[in-house]
C-alpha cells in the first residue's frame, strides 16, 4: 500500500468511526439547545490535565488521562443535576457559566504553573495527522461499545429530547458518553475539530429532517464527504489540518443554510412540532 | 489606600463601565437564549482583524483594521437576523455555536498554523485590564453611551422581540430589520468590551449578573439594579483578590462573579437564617484569605510598571532596564502578541540569547515586525549561534532562499545583499 493511500485510509477510517457517534450526540445537543455542553467537557478535560501537571503527572500519560476522565465525569454529573427550575434562566446559560468557570479555573491555574500557557496550548492543539492504526483500533473499539449501548437504549435517550423534565440518570449517561469521546478524541483532534465534528454535521442534518435515523445518516454522509474534501485539500496544498477540515465542514454548513433560506419551509409554516425542543 | 486606588482605579473603572452596558445586553441575551453570542462575535471580529493584519499589514488602530472588524460584525448581524427568521428547525444558538467554530478555524487558517493562533486566542481570552488607559476608557465610554442610548430609545421593539419572536412578528414588527440592528449594536458593544477586558470577563459580565438578577426579579428595573450592584461588588472583590494573591485580573473578577451566582442560587433556596450563615461564612473566608497574604500589592505594582514600560508610547521603551529578570522577560514574551510589545521587549534586553528568542517569537507572530527586529539584531553582529537562529527564523517566514551566512559579519557584501532582500520584501526602511 503506498504511503498516500495509507494516509488517506487511516484518516478517513478514523473520521468515519468518530462521525457516527459525534453526529448522534450532536443531534441531541442541537435539538435540546445544550450547545455549550461540549465546550464544558472539553475545558474540564483540559482542566483535569492541568491539575495533573500541577501535581506532577506528565501530560499525555495514563495518569493524565485519569485526571481528565475524572474531571469530565464530575462535569457530566453537574450538567445532569443542575437544571434551573426558574423559567427565566435557560439551561444553556447555566452550562455557559459552567464553561466560563472551568476556563477561568484553567487560566488561574495556568498563572501559577511554570510554562502554564504552553500547557494550556498543548491541550488545545491536536495531532490527528499523526494518528496510527493501533490508536484507530482503540478509538473504534470504544466507540463501537458506546454505539451498541446507545442503540440498545435509544428510546430512553430519545425520550430525553422531548421530555421537559428529563430523567437525570439518562441525562448523565448522555453527557458521560460525550465526556468519554471528548477525552478520547481531543488529544488526537484538538478541541476545535472535536467540537466541529460534533456540531456541524448534526446541525446541517437537523435543519432538513426530524427523524433521528435519517438525520444520523445524512449528517454522517455530509460530514464524511466534507472531511474527505478537507483531508485531500490539506494534503494536496499543504494547508493546516484541523482548520482546513473545520472550514470544509463550514462550507457544507453555509451551503445548507443557503438552501434552507431559499427553500420554502418544510411542512409549510412553522408548526408546533417544527419548534425545536428546549429544556 | 491612595496607592490601591492608583493601581486598581482604572481597572475597576473599566469593569464598571463594561458591566453597565453588558448586564443590560445580558438580559436580552438570556431572554433570547443566545448565550454563545459573546464568544462567537469576538471570534468573528478577530477573523476581520487577522485578515486585515495578514493581508494588508494593518496595525491595531488603523482605519483598515476598524473597517474590516466592523465589516465582519455587520456580516454576522445579517447572518444571524436572517437565520433567526428563516431557519426554524434548529435553535439560533446552534447556528451561533457553529459560526463560532467556523470563525475560529478561519482565524487559525489565516494565521497559517494552529500553534501560533493559540497564542492570539489565549491573549484574547484573558485580556489585560491592567493595561487600561484613560484614552481607552473614554473611547469605550463614548461607544457604550451611544449604544446604550439606542438600546433605551429602541427598547419597545427590542423588548418585544426578546419576549416572544413569533408574537412580535405577528403583530407586524419588522423582525429581521430590528434583529439586524440589535446584533449590530451587540457586536459593537462586545467588540469594544473585549478589547478592554478579554472574552472571558465580557462573557461573565454578560451572563452572570443577568442570571443572578433573573433569580430574584422579573421586571427590567429591578433586574438591572440587582445586576449592577452584584457586578460592582464582584469586580471589587475580584480585583482585590487578584492584587493580593497575584492572579490575572480578568479571570479573577469572572471567578468572583461565578461565586456570587453560586451564593445567590444557594440563598434563593434556603431559609433566611441559613442564608445569613452562608453569607457570613463566605465573607469571613474572603477576609481570612486576604489577611493570610499580608504581602502588599507587590505583584500588581510590578506588572503595572512592566505594562507601562511596554506600552507603545512609553518613552523609556528603548532603554535597557536591568530590573527585569530573564524569567520575567520570557514570561512576558510568552504573553506578547502585538508588534509594539515585541519591539518594547527587544529594547529592554541586550542578552543575545533573549534577543534571538524575541526575534523568533516576533517573526512567528508578525513577519514584518519580526523582520525589522531581525535586521537590527543581525546588524549588531551577535554570536554565531544566535545569529543563525534569527536567520533561520527569517528563512522560515520568507519561505527559504535567504543567503545569510551567520559566521560572517553583517557588513560582508553577500550578507548585505541578503539583508537588502529582506528589507525589500517587507518594505522596511534602511
Amino acid at each position: 500500500m503506498s504511503e498516500t493511500v495509507e494516509f488517506f485510509a487511516l484518516q478517513l477510517t478514523l473520521l468515519a468511526v468518530a462521525l457516527v457517534l459525534h453526529t448522534y450526540i450532536g443531534l441531541h445537543i442541537v435539538r435540546r439547545t445544550l450547545i455549550f455542553s461540549d465546550l464544558v467537557l472539553d475545558q474540564l478535560a483540559a482542566l483535569g490535565a492541568l491539575v495533573g501537571i500541577g501535581l506532577g503527572v506528565r501530560y499525555g500519560t495514563a495518569g493524565s488521562y485519569g485526571f481528565s476522565f475524572a474531571a469530565v465525569m464530575a462535569g457530566a454529573g453537574l450538567l445532569a443535576v443542575i437544571n434551573p427550575r426558574n423559567g427565566r434562566i435557560p439551561r444553556e446559560a447555566v452550562i455557559g457559566i459552567m464553561y466560563a468557570l472551568a476556563l477561568v479555573a484553567s487560566l488561574l491555574i495556568g498563572d501559577k504553573l511554570a510554562e502554564g500557557a504552553a500547557h494550556v496550548e498543548k491541550t488545545l492543539v491536536g495531532a490527528m495527522q499523526w494518528a496510527t492504526w493501533p490508536l484507530v483500533f482503540v478509538t473504534a473499539g470504544t466507540y463501537a461499545v458506546l454505539l451498541v449501548f446507545h442503540y440498545a437504549f435509544r428510546r430512553k435517550f430519545i425520550a430525553l429530547a422531548t421530555n421537559p423534565a428529563p430523567d437525570k440518570l439518562w441525562d448523565f449517561l448522555l453527557f458521560a458518553t460525550a465526556g468519554v469521546i471528548t477525552v478520547l478524541i481531543v488529544p488526537i483532534a484538538g478541541v476545535l475539530l472535536a467540537y466541529a465534528l460534533l456540531m456541524i454535521p448534526a446541525t446541517i442534518a437537523a435543519m432538513f429532517t426530524r427523524s433521528w435515523g435519517g438525520a444520523l445518516a445524512w449528517g454522517w454522509a455530509i460530514g464524511l464527504a466534507a472531511c474527505a474534501a478537507g483531508v485531500a485539500a490539506s494534503y494536496r496544498y499543504d494547508l493546516p489540518y484541523g482548520p482546513t477540515l473545520v472550514l470544509a465542514m463550514g462550507a457544507a454548513f453555509a451551503a445548507a443554510v443557503f438552501l434552507r433560506v431559499i427553500l420554502p419551509r418544510g411542512g409549510g409554516q412553522r408548526s408546533k412540532e417544527a419548534e425545536p425542543c428546549r429544556n | 489606600m491612595p496607592e490601591l486606588i492608583d493601581l486598581l482605579g482604572l481597572p475597576l473603572a473599566a469593569c464598571l463601565l463594561a458591566l453597565s452596558i453588558l448586564s443590560c445586553v445580558g438580559v436580552h441575551v438570556l431572554k433570547r437564549e443566545i448565550v454563545f453570542i459573546d464568544i462567537a462575535l469576538a471570534q468573528i471580529v478577530a477573523v476581520g482583524a487577522v485578515w486585515a493584519h495578514v493581508y494588508f499589514d494593518a496595525g491595531e488602530n488603523s482605519l483598515l483594521h476598524h473597517a474590516s472588524t466592523l465589516g465582519c460584525a455587520l456580516g454576522a448581524a445579517v447572518f444571524y437576523s436572517v437565520c433567526r427568521r428563516r431557519i426554524a428547525q434548529v435553535p439560533l444558538e446552534a447556528v451561533i455555536g457553529v459560526s463560532y467554530a467556523i470563525a475560529a478555524a478561519g482565524a487559525l487558517f489565516l494565521l497559517g498554523i494552529g500553534a501560533r493562533g493559540h497564542v492570539h486566542v489565549q491573549h484574547m481570552l484573558s485580556g489585560n485590564i491592567l493595561w487600561t488607559r484613560w484614552e481607552d476608557l473614554a473611547f469605550s465610554a463614548a461607544v457604550f453611551a451611544a449604544a446604550g442610548a439606542l438600546f433605551f430609545l429602541l427598547r419597545p421593539s427590542f423588548d418585544a422581540i426578546s419576549e416572544g419572536y413569533e408574537a412580535a412578528r405577528r403583530r407586524g414588527v419588522k423582525v429581521v430589520w430590528w434583529d439586524f440592528l440589535f446584533y449590530t449594536l451587540v457586536g459593537l458593544v462586545i467588540t469594544r468590551a473585549v478589547c478592554m477586558c478579554g472574552v472571558v470577563l465580557v462573557f461573565a459580565f454578560l451572563i452572570i449578573p443577568a442570571a443572578i438578577a433573573a433569580l430574584f426579579a422579573a421586571g427590567w428595573v429591578p433586574r438591572l439594579a440587582i445586576a449592577w450592584s452584584v457586578g460592582a461588588l464582584a469586580s471589587l472583590l475580584g480585583l482585590l483578590f487578584a492584587a493580593r494573591l497575584d492572579f490575572s485580573l480578568g479571570p479573577s473578577v469572572a471567578l468572583f462573579l461565578g461565586i456570587c451566582l453560586i451564593l445567590a442560587a444557594v440563598l434563593r433556596r434556603r431559609r433566611r437564617s441559613v442564608s445569613m450563615a452562608v453569607l457570613a461564612a463566605a465573607a469571613g473566608a474572603y477576609v481570612a484569605l486576604l489577611a493570610a497574604y499580608p504581602g502588599e500589592l507587590g505583584p500588581v505594582r510590578s506588572q503595572r510598571a512592566a505594562a507601562e514600560t511596554c506600552a507603545p508610547d512609553a518613552e523609556a521603551a528603548e532603554e535597557p532596564a536591568a530590573s527585569f529578570s530573564e524569567t520575567e522577560i520570557r514570561r512576558r514574551l510568552e504573553a506578547a502578541g502585538a508588534p509594539a510589545e515585541f519591539e518594547a521587549l527587544f529594547g529592554l534586553v541586550d542578552d543575545p540569547a533573549l534577543r534571538a528568542a524575541i526575534v523568533c517569537k516576533a517573526l512567528e507572530a508578525d513577519a514584518p515586525t519580526g523582520a525589522a527586529l531581525a535586521l537590527r539584531f543581525l546588524r549588531s553582529d551577535p554570536p554565531f549561534f544566535f545569529g543563525q537562529q534569527a536567520a533561520d527564523g527569517l528563512r522560515g517566514v520568507m519561505g527559504g532562499g535567504l543567503e545569510y551566512d551567520a559566521t560572517r559579519p553583517a557588513a560582508d557584501p553577500a550578507n548585505r545583499r541578503a539583508l537588502a532582500a529582506v528589507r525589500e520584501k517587507y518594505n522596511l526602511e534602511d
